[in-house]
């Protein structure tokens, strides 16, 4: 189930297909080996038929005439398996190689936007961006090879016998015709239920979701009720889907089971002698065979095309939602600063959960202002402003008299700490040099110690000892302090801090205000906080309400 | 036989003859694509020994009956192949149109602890997951009869050209499915296990880093954090690129095994007739072409299995509903006893349990000890019916709240003296914090408290500071919000969930937060109308807040959490900082 909804008015097929081509870009190597790979799998397909024609056609000689082609048979079974593993193989790497490349890119920009809810967000990245794999995997080469494998079989076929191959393209006209009519249809009725059914086959995982209110309003039967009117919706509005996309494969199978039933009367016909026409060509059985063999062949490729069909719509579906999140804003140059500069928040307006926070205060050049105010008043979204993160609706923030622009880079002159540290896999001195990568080692140790970090550095055996991606080992206060160390390394004239020191005991308290009192010399500093302790620093108070 | 295993099979009795046809139908399919092909073979292999044997060996070879049955074979083939994927898809959507009420019905009234756990988006996920991968295999189950018929009907065609070459197929056969099923199985578990895990994991690492956007920004480390999850995503794909594999594999088994299975066939056709081998040995190829579905739905037979393990425990039995008090039994929260219409605040910090008390007191969490101090303004005093039990009594001068202060440590959430059962939860109607809204319209968000009329549902609106915005929808009451509300703004959520909660003729009112991420002007408003409305009703209220207008509302607070709410220099506690700020 998404989490977006999809609005008939809000769809952008265009956009979503070039985010697609996008995509499948950098896979086009592995595609096209899939593609030639199936292709060559066709070829041995081929094989397969001429063996086992020549099998039959040995077969009064007895055994010992008929083991070669015997051996041929298996063989090129063999081979076709081994091609279509390869293929399916390619295929897979392809759709990988798309998936990462989507994930990405996915991942960029949504961290180059304000910030959004995480739902969402991760499950674009996780589950959405999974759709790529079958598109670019699995319906990417099928294309391919429905446009080139049953020309190889007429290919094949045509020496054998010329007119079989015109069987063969003579049903395919009537078929190419029926597959669009019922295509197009099937897809049309799957469009016009799109939103039904993505609503309807939600409807159980929402109503699990909340669960608790069901219970507390004593709404079991009820909610049990239209559950069950629900799925009945769904089962009738899948069934008249279903019933189009059937009827679409039916006129495949009717066709390729229509030209094994022409060929045969054809091919027996014209072996009796006894064809109704002036017979086009003379056959021998082994010809005979051959074509009627290559039959199913011919029609392989569609077979395989309509059972990537769904990967297909899969693929535009996800393409919809994730075109418009793939791109990212453009961020304009914040005003360039050699000094601490003084930030002014000039009746700024910004919508926090869908209500509004306004700010109006000044945070002075080189001193500590601290925001201070119940939970839900914006501290943090005040923060969020100067790093970029939210973005005002009214109002403006002047850094020295000059205005921010909407989307800024001011970010990049910022130090920032907040209560959880971000830590990717690797030592503790890479783990720091996050922050600068150009700081020395004197300088990471120094760091460490300000914020009290020294003890766990020596016991851990120095700068080079790893931390793994959970950070797993350390304590909440430990990586907040290593958070902490980062933004004290970083020369950068503002600092921003967030809550810093919420749920530390009073000795570590203690530690961490010594230190950033340390840091916020010469920066401009803005601490949003609960804290009394850490508030008696601040040169300035800013209550929020 | 579990529960769950009954309910599938009882689903599945009501579409007895649907399945019975589609079943039909498959069969009918299956063996239809397997005499076609081989019926094919036979015919012009015999017309060529007919031909070559001379015009009048050519002239009494009858041609009508075979041509006509190929032709017909080709009609019957694709309309039965048809009907079986229309029938058999029928049959089993509508029984699962069946067992999804049913598995609801199941958890609701099951253990709440698991109902909760179940809200989770993530655990919920996974039940869906669980439910789908079992529709599957409901889906495929008549296209496995169909491969069965094709290998019948394979065997049927290959003992025409001699026992040899049926017991050879057969054994083919046999050989193929015993080794297959082990593959495939021994390939899906190897994927469900590792994909699971890895599915986890890139979902936790992607919440993880990307909830420290601040950090990304401020030290540009959008690169590393994208190539992090971009490697667990990675991780992911490879295992389900092992699915992938174990498909392909399993293709490329009965491919090599059809090609040796038709090879062997005609090495042990000839005895027998050029034709009849034809028809054999095509025959044998369109059978083993047909076992494809059925192989391929063995790869996912131990995350059917899996799924079907995790949903067993689901039916497992609730607590009894038990009888509901009557509408004035009293309530006793922490150890102070409420009389019905009492109106009371609970305070204290974040986690410290404001929530838990709710759902302790709607039975949907076992109740937890809670630290708590009871305080009382001097003014309201007389008018409420007021005691606590086991409780030390403390007096002090708060500033901001004069009165009594008792505190006390107990875990006891009681109803009428006796723990909460589901039928207590008749007493109280609840807007919980974090709104829970269905995907649904205006209208059936307020129905799910109940049937009501439309002028009640504007009423509730009204109160709730919402008619003007719901007026305003482009569909009024019939607006579709989006799942989570997300159509409506935080505070609009909120209010919506609060109108609901207005709508259950209750005797108490579980109000959590509110009015959180409201306005100061709107709090206003909404906070008068709570109390107009409590005045007409006289039902009781308990409201979790850290809003001192909405605490305002209450004549009794109870703060969970902190010893020092009572102590002689502390603050109350509502607000911690607020008293102290306002010396610095």
């Amino acid at each position: 189930m998404s989490q977006t909804p999809i609005q008939a008015g809000d769809r952008h097929p265009a956009r979503a297909a070039a985010w697609l081509k996008d995509m499948a870009r950098p896979a086009k190597i592995s595609i096209r080996v899939a593609s030639v790979l199936t292709l060559l799998d066709a070829a041995a397909g081929i094989a397969f038929a001429a063996f086992l024609a020549l099998t039959i056609a040995r077969l009064p000689d007895g055994l010992s005439a008929m083991t070669l082609a015997l051996l041929g048979l298996i063989a090129s079974a063999a081979l076709r398996a081994g091609l279509a593993l390869l293929a399916a193989e390619a295929g897979s790497r392809a759709g990988r190689r798309a998936m990462l490349v989507a994930r990405r890119s996915l991942t960029q920009a949504i961290l180059a936007r304000p910030e959004g809810e995480l739902g969402p967000s991760v499950q674009a990245v996780c589950e959405d961006a999974e759709a790529l794999s079958g598109y670019v995997g699995r319906y990417l080469p099928a294309r391919f090879a429905t446009a080139a494998g049953p020309l190889l079989v007429l290919a094949a076929a045509a020496p054998a016998s010329f007119f079989a191959a015109g069987i063969f393209v003579a049903t395919l006209i009537p078929l190419v015709l029926a597959l669009f009519l019922t295509g197009s249809a099937a897809a049309a009725a799957s469009r016009q239920q799109f939103l039904a059914l993505e609503r309807l086959s939600g409807f159980f995982m929402d109503r699990l979701r909340i669960l608790p209110a069901v219970l507390a309003f004593q709404a079991e039967a009820r909610t049990q009720a239209r559950i069950a009117l629900a799925a009945e919706e769904l089962q009738e509005r899948t069934m008249q889907v279903l019933r189009r996309a059937f009827l679409s494969s039916a006129a495949l199978e009717f066709f390729a089971a229509l030209s094994v039933a022409l060929v045969a009367v054809y091919t027996g016909f014209s072996l009796l002698g006894l064809l109704p026409f002036p017979a086009p060509e003379s056959l021998s059985l082994w010809q005979a065979f051959f074509v009627l063999s290559l039959a199913p062949e011919f029609y392989a490729p569609f077979r395989r095309l309509a059972a990537a069909y769904h990967d297909k719509q899969l693929g535009e579906a996800a393409a919809e939602r994730l075109a418009p999140l793939a791109t990212a804003p453009e961020r304009h140059e914040a005003p360039s600063l050699c000094a601490p500069p003084t930030i002014r928040f000039e009746d700024v307006a910004v919508l926090h959960e869908g209500s509004p926070l306004r700010f109006s205060f000044t945070a002075a050049a080189g001193e500590i202002t601290v925001l201070v105010g119940p939970t839900g008043t914006g501290k943090t979204t005040a923060l969020n402003l100067l790093l970029g993160l939210a973005v005002p609706c009214a109002g403006v923030i002047t850094l020295e008299g000059e205005a921010l622009p909407q989307a800024h880079t001011l970010a990049s002159a910022i130090a920032w700490a907040g209560q959880d540290a971000l830590i990717l896999p690797g030592t503790i001195a890479q783990n720091l040099r996050l922050a600068h990568a150009g700081a020395s080692d004197a300088a990471i140790t120094s760091a460490l110690e300000r914020v009290g970090l020294d003890a766990l550095v020596a016991e851990r055996g120095g700068l080079e000892a790893p931390l793994d991606e959970r950070g797993s080992g350390l304590s909440g206060g430990e990586r907040r302090r290593i958070g902490l160390a980062r933004a004290l390394l970083k020369p950068a004239p503002i600092l921003l801090l967030d809550e810093p020191t919420a749920d530390l005991d009073a000795r570590s308290e203690a530690l961490a205000i010594a230190a950033i009192r340390a840091a916020a010399k010469g920066r401009t500093t803005l601490i949003a906080t609960h804290s009394p302790a850490l508030a008696a620093i601040g040169d300035h108070l800013v209550r929020l309400a | 036989m579990n529960r769950l295993d009954d309910l599938i099979g009882s689903s599945l009795a009501q579409e007895r003859l649907r399945l019975a046809a589609a079943i039909l139908a498959g069969a009918l399919a299956g063996s239809a694509a397997v005499t076609l092909l081989g019926l094919s073979g036979w015919f012009l292999t015999a017309a060529a020994l007919a031909g070559s044997a001379g015009p009048a060996a050519a002239a009494a070879f009858n041609y009508l009956l075979p041509s006509a049955a190929i032709r017909l074979l080709a009609i019957l083939r694709t309309a039965s192949r048809y009907g079986e994927r229309v029938l058999g898809h029928e049959a089993a959507l509508r029984a699962l149109a069946r067992i999804r009420p049913a598995l609801f019905a199941a958890i609701a009234h099951g253990p709440p602890e698991a109902a909760m756990r179940l809200s989770l988006g993530e655990a919920s996920a996974r039940l869906v997951q669980d439910i789908d991968a079992l529709e599957n295999r409901i889906v495929r189950r008549p296209g496995e009869w169909g491969a069965f018929a094709a290998i019948i009907a394979g065997a049927g065609l290959a003992s025409l050209a001699g026992l040899a070459p049926a017991l050879m197929l057969l054994m083919c056969v046999a050989a193929t499915a015993l080794l297959g099923r082990r593959l495939a199985r021994i390939a899906g578990e190897r994927f469900a296990m590792q994909a699971q895990i890895a599915s986890g994991h890139l979902k936790e690492r992607a919440a993880a880093l990307l909830s420290h956007g601040a950090e990304v920004r401020v030290f540009g480390l959008a690169e590393q954090v994208s190539a992090e999850i971009a490697a667990a995503g990675e991780r992911l794909d490879k295992a389900s690129a092992e699915r992938a594999r174990a498909e392909a594999a399993a293709s490329g088994f009965l491919l090599v095994a059809g090609g040796i299975a038709c090879a062997l066939v005609l090495a042990a056709s000839t005895a027998s007739t050029q034709a009849l081998a034809a028809l054999a040995g095509l025959g044998v190829l369109a059978g083993f072409d047909a076992m494809g579905g059925a192989l391929k739905a063995q790869i996912d037979a131990s995350r059917v299995a899996a799924g079907a393990r995790r949903l067993a425990p689901l039916f497992a039995q609730g607590p009894v509903a038990g009888e509901p008090p009557p509408a004035l039994a009293p309530i006793t929260l922490c150890g102070c006893v409420l009389a019905p219409g009492t109106r009371v605040a609970l305070t204290g910090p974040s986690g410290a349990g404001k929530t838990r008390l709710f759902e302790a007191l709607l039975g949907l969490q076992p109740c937890h000890d809670v630290e708590a101090a009871c305080l009382q303004s001097e003014s309201s005093r007389r008018s409420l019916s007021f005691s606590c039990h086991n409780v030390q009594r403390k007096t002090g001068t708060i500033p901001a709240f004069a009165g009594t202060c008792f505190s006390a440590r107990c875990s006891s959430v009681l109803i009428n003296g006796k723990a909460p059962l589901p039928a207590s939860r008749a007493l109280f109607s609840h807007a919980p914090q974090s709104a829970l809204l269905p995907a649904d319209t205006v209208r059936n968000v307020l129905l799910l408290a109940g049937a009501c009329a439309e002028d009640a549902l504007w009423r509730a609106l009204e109160d709730a500071c919402l008619s003007d915005r719901v007026r305003a929808l482009p569909r009024g009451l019939d607006t579709w919000i989006g799942p989570s509300g997300v159509r409506l703004s935080g505070g609009e959520r909120k209010r919506l969930a609060l109108a609901r909660a207005y709508l259950r003729p209750s005797p108490w009112l579980l109000l959590d937060e509110p009015t959180e991420g409201l306005d100061a002007q709107t709090e206003r408003a909404v906070l008068a109308r709570l109390v107009a409305r409590l005045d007409q009703t006289g039902q009781g209220l308990i409201l979790a807040s850290h809003s001192d207008a909405a605490l305002e509302t209450c004549a009794l607070r109870l703060h969970l959490g902190q010893h020092q709410a009572c102590s002689d220099t502390g603050p109350p506690g509502a607000q911690p900082e607020s008293s102290e700020w306002a010396s610095t």
